[in-house]
């Protein structure tokens, strides 16, 4: 009998909205796409970070009892060195900060940069990393912001390698307040005229510190030069007042100068008939917190009613003490050659304490004001990212709500809100304005946002996931364009308050955007929506596939592009032998983690995911007629013994009905050698995979719509399939009368 | 770089030579970015290499960490003098070298195992100018100078001139020493006193002109054994 016959070469990913483009289909589950053929492998599941065979080292390496690691709610690989030399794992769980220090190339290399952290709500985003060239940026919106720089760290002794210097890699970001202000020592001026052509027997010299410099040049070589306040005083009495003020300020490793000191002041007199002598005044000075590698030293000219300048306390650059160990500073510079005055718009202390979210842009730091302060955006000077002025801040309108996230993306930044989105343009030296780009799309989940290239930056929205494309300079076009445009049965079920916890990365090895979102109703990613970016641009093919049984908590692409992730309940799951511990990798290895046997005591490999393929509901261009679909082909390759079991839905009903199992072996040839069963170099040999058809049949009778599935925990690699079906005409009934 | 599972073989699958391959490739990729993760575990360590095995430091960021000769009298009451701060005043100054530890003097260098000293003092010196200017004569006739040097075990490790005016200095000096406990003296000593400088030693002896300040001195030793 001639059969119709429905080809579709290439089976595209899941597709909720009805009536669905045939292509596509229902369920696509835990696939990846296969780079060979374009089709789909299930050859995937999640392996150890660290894939020791009988320890969790360095994640509480102890097999059994009682552990203390996890849920890991947050995760961040830090690229510190060209080439991925230089990687830093940080994570968080339990309220610390930590890092997984793997240059040392020991077992112990699980460090704790700090406890006692915020641990995010259920409706909270978790900590957010900016990666600088000065480390780490890590912000939670309720901490002070932490700065993190893990190298090099020494060792303490065999096997602890930095725990003893872990403290000095992370340090409080930013300036918490003014240095305390410069001692100056006190100045005895010094009695004497020059040529000094008597025993000097002045009394009150002598003091301590007191330091005198010739004013005249011919007395020693540059001796003109140097020393403060009056040379003479040719009257008898004590009538020429030297006063003068310093302050200092902290030069960090960012090279970014903090507030300046309180002004501090010495005065001397110069006593009558002195001659030839200026003096120089001993400050003793701040030390200042951890980063700092610098003082700067600033001074007033003489600011006595007996100068010419009464009541100037402006100050002017001095010098720079290039350590943060010295503690006196002897000041001999002459008022003529005082430097440039100190900034006129005054440097202050850190203005977002417990910001949430930071980028760079244009060169300077970005921080959002925090919960408290969350509509406005305070950004450094540039190449400075701890030095913010007073005035360096953006007020956002109020109309938008409070900033969800920030991020740096081509020649803006895009500022997430909670009722818009907007881009900042504009540079420091010229100013930085805000846009708002739309009112109508809002995003709150910070960590699902990500660059991927051909699509500009992706994020999930309320209301599905988005990409911001184009730019706003020189012609380029910008767009809003939604992903998930047939996809909303999916993001609908999304936990709505739980948007926060969302979490993404992009791997450019896999080209693969994975969104892990709260499903459901549960308060932690459950479920992944997987974008390939190979399968864009296809025609209607869907691009997205899901995955299930992955406890995602926080996820981050190492280098090479592998997707590592945090466990999402860790020892919250109550299991003594606490198999979720730590850090996991998504890879090709075929098991959903581990199990522990307590009777051999040992860690046991749980089986692969189930891999399922529901094609979508076919009407065959009429569902009023009726159809009777005889065969399924499936087109896949090769893959030995895997069986595959063939099921088929008609009609939207769940009644289900499976034919015959087949081998994934090609049907008219001899098998291929397999595993287990063959010796090569015995006659067998090696094969290549074939593409071959497996041609169920089906016995469904007359249907209007037709859907066929197959689970797998097996290797498969499925391309495309074809339907082969007759009609005859019928069409269906007229409705039921009510 | 660190690499996880590509392929897996499993029981029952077709023998391809891809199954074999993806996971080799995988494996040898890593070889295009080398980096310390890839050396092997404990490849140097402290059971491998003891402390000390073939060098040693020694160092003092502020030496000596009190304060010689300093007078306080006058000083602003605010003000804590900083420690080490050495004012060398003619009532306190030997005339010749002196220990700028004026209560321990040397300093230990345990552990020493026989080989190469270095040895490095740094610090800030001002002597102080009129005595620059001999009394009754207009142009400096008699420049002083603080003389700087450091001994080992007693025996001149390094001797330099010293500074003449306000200048930070740093001295270094490098010996081959015998095995043992080694003694490290730094020393001091302002040239002497001539006899038409302007110097009072005032009635009572408790305010007297500073000749030289001293201070913010540091010293690193490294021993490198044979």
């Amino acid at each position: 009998m001639k059969q119709d016959v429905y080809e579709v070469p290439r089976a595209g990913g899941v597709e909720t909205r009805l009536p669905q483009q045939p292509e596509n289909a229902s369920r696509a589950e835990n696939l990846r796409h296969d780079k060979k053929t374009g089709g789909w492998s299930t050859r995937l599941g999640y392996e150890k970070y660290y894939p020791n065979v009988t320890t969790w080292s360095p994640f509480n390496s102890t097999i059994t009892g009682a552990i203390d690691m996890g849920p890991v709610y947050s995760l961040h690989v830090a690229q510190m060195l060209g080439g991925g030399a230089r990687q830093h794992t940080l994570f968080e769980a339990d309220g610390a900060l930590y890092l997984l220090y793997e240059a040392a190339g020991v077992p112990t290399i699980l460090q704790t940069l700090a406890t006692g952290r915020h641990v995010p709500t259920p409706t909270e985003a978790a900590s957010w990393f900016t990666d600088t060239p000065y480390g780490v940026v890590v912000t939670n919106g309720v901490d002070r912001p932490v700065l993190v720089n893990p190298w090099p760290l020494g060792q303490q002794g065999a096997g602890q390698y930095a725990s003893s210097t872990i403290s000095s890699c992370i340090r409080d970001f930013g300036f918490t307040s003014s240095p305390p202000p410069v001692d100056p020592h006190r100045n005895v001026a010094f009695q004497a005229a020059s040529p000094i052509t008597a025993d000097y027997t002045s009394a009150a010299a002598g003091a301590s510190t007191t330091i005198t410099c010739f004013s005249d040049t011919r007395a020693i070589a540059d001796g003109g030069r140097w020393g403060l306040g009056f040379a003479t005083n040719s009257g008898a009495d004590f009538a020429k007042e030297a006063l003068f003020g310093w302050s200092c300020s902290f030069i960090t490793d960012t090279g970014s100068e903090g507030p300046l000191s309180a002004l501090s002041t010495t005065t001397w007199e110069l006593p009558g008939n002195a001659a030839g002598f200026r003096h120089a005044i001993a400050l003793d000075i701040p030390t200042g917190p951890p980063g700092t590698v610098a003082r700067r030293i600033y001074r007033t000219t003489n600011f006595s009613d007996d100068y010419t300048a009464p009541g100037d306390t402006t100050l002017y650059f001095i010098d720079d003490v290039r350590n943060n160990v010295e503690e006196v500073f002897i000041d001999c510079v002459r008022t003529a050659a005082l430097g440039a005055a100190a900034p006129t718009v005054p440097t202050g202390p850190l203005p977002a304490p417990a910001a949430r979210f930071s980028t760079l842009f244009k060169g300077c730091l970005f921080l959002d004001g925090g919960i408290s302060d969350q509509r406005t955006l305070y950004y450094s000077a540039p190449g400075l990212i701890e030095q913010f002025d007073a005035a360096a801040f953006i007020e956002l309108s109020s109309q938008g709500g409070g900033i969800t996230a920030l991020y740096g993306n081509y020649t803006n930044l895009v500022i997430f809100r909670e009722e818009s989105i907007d881009v900042v343009s504009g540079d420091y030296a010229a100013g930085f304005q805000v846009t708002t780009l739309t009112n109508s799309i809002t995003c709150r989940a910070p960590h699902s946002i990500k660059a991927i290239p051909g699509l500009g930056v992706v994020f999930l929205a309320l209301d599905g996931v988005y990409a911001i494309t184009g730019g706003l300079e020189g012609g380029a076009i910008n767009d809003l364009v939604k992903l998930t445009l047939t996809q909303d049965e999916l993001v609908e079920r999304i936990t709505l308050d739980c948007h926060p916890k969302s979490v993404a990365c992009y791997s450019a090895e896999a080209r693969e955007y994975h969104l892990y979102v709260p499903y459901d109703g549960n308060d932690r990613p459950n479920k992944g929506l997987v974008l390939h970016i190979d399968r864009i641009g296809q025609g209607d093919l869907s691009p997205w596939s899901t995955r299930d049984g992955f406890p995602i908590g926080a996820v981050a692409t190492r280098y090479d592009g592998s997707i590592i992730f945090g466990h999402n309940t860790g020892c919250q799951d109550g299991a003594g032998d606490g198999v979720n511990r730590g850090l996991f990798v998504i890879s090709g290895k075929r098991a959903m983690g581990y199990s522990y046997d307590a009777g051999s005591q040992s860690l046991v490999v749980n089986g692969p995911p189930t891999s399922v393929y529901r094609s979508a509901w076919f009407d065959f261009g009429d569902a009023q007629v009726k159809k009777q679909v005889s065969y399924v082909t499936l087109w896949v390759m090769t893959t030995g013994e895997p069986t595959i079991t063939l099921r088929h839905y008609k009609d939207f009903s769940l009644r289900v009905t499976a034919e015959r199992t087949y081998k994934a072996q090609p049907p008219d040839q001899a098998d291929l050698p397999v595993f287990d069963t063959v010796t090569l170099n015995a006659g067998a040999i090696y094969e290549d995979h074939r593409l071959v058809p497996l041609r169920f049949s089906v016995a469904q009778q007359s249907c209007s719509w037709f859907s066929f599935e197959f689970t797998t925990t097996d290797d498969l690699i499925f391309i495309g399939y074809e339907l082969e079906y007759t009609t005859k005409g019928t069409r269906v009934v007229m409705g039921k009368r009510a | 770089m660190k690499k996880w599972t590509q392929r897996e073989l499993r029981a029952g699958g077709v023998v391809d030579p891809s199954a074999v391959n993806d996971e080799l490739r995988a494996q040898q990729s890593s070889m295009t970015t080398l980096d310390r993760e890839q050396l092997s575990a404990d490849w140097v360590n402290e059971t491998h290499l003891a402390d000390y095995a073939i060098i040693r430091g020694y160092f003092d960021a502020r030496y000596p960490s009190t304060n010689y000769g300093e007078q306080t009298i006058q000083s602003d009451a605010a003000v804590t003098p900083s420690n080490g701060f050495l004012s060398i005043i003619p009532r306190l100054d030997p005339g010749s070298w002196f220990d700028i530890n004026e209560t321990s003097g040397a300093i230990t260098l345990s552990g020493f195992k026989g080989g190469n000293l270095f040895a490095e003092w740094s610090g800030n010196a001002l002597v102080f100018p009129p005595f620059a200017a001999t009394q009754k004569i207009e142009f400096p006739q008699n420049p002083k100078y603080l003389g700087l040097r450091i001994l080992v075990n007693n025996s001149l490790l390094v001797e330099r001139r010293g500074p003449a005016y306000h200048e930070h200095f740093r001295i270094f000096g490098a010996g081959n020493f015998p095995a043992g406990d080694l003694e490290l003296r730094l020393q001091a000593k302002v040239t002497s006193v001539g006899p038409d400088d302007p110097l009072v030693i005032l009635p009572g002896g408790t305010q007297q002109v500073p000749q030289a300040h001293l201070y913010s001195n540091k010293y690193c030793v490294l021993g490198r054994f044979r």
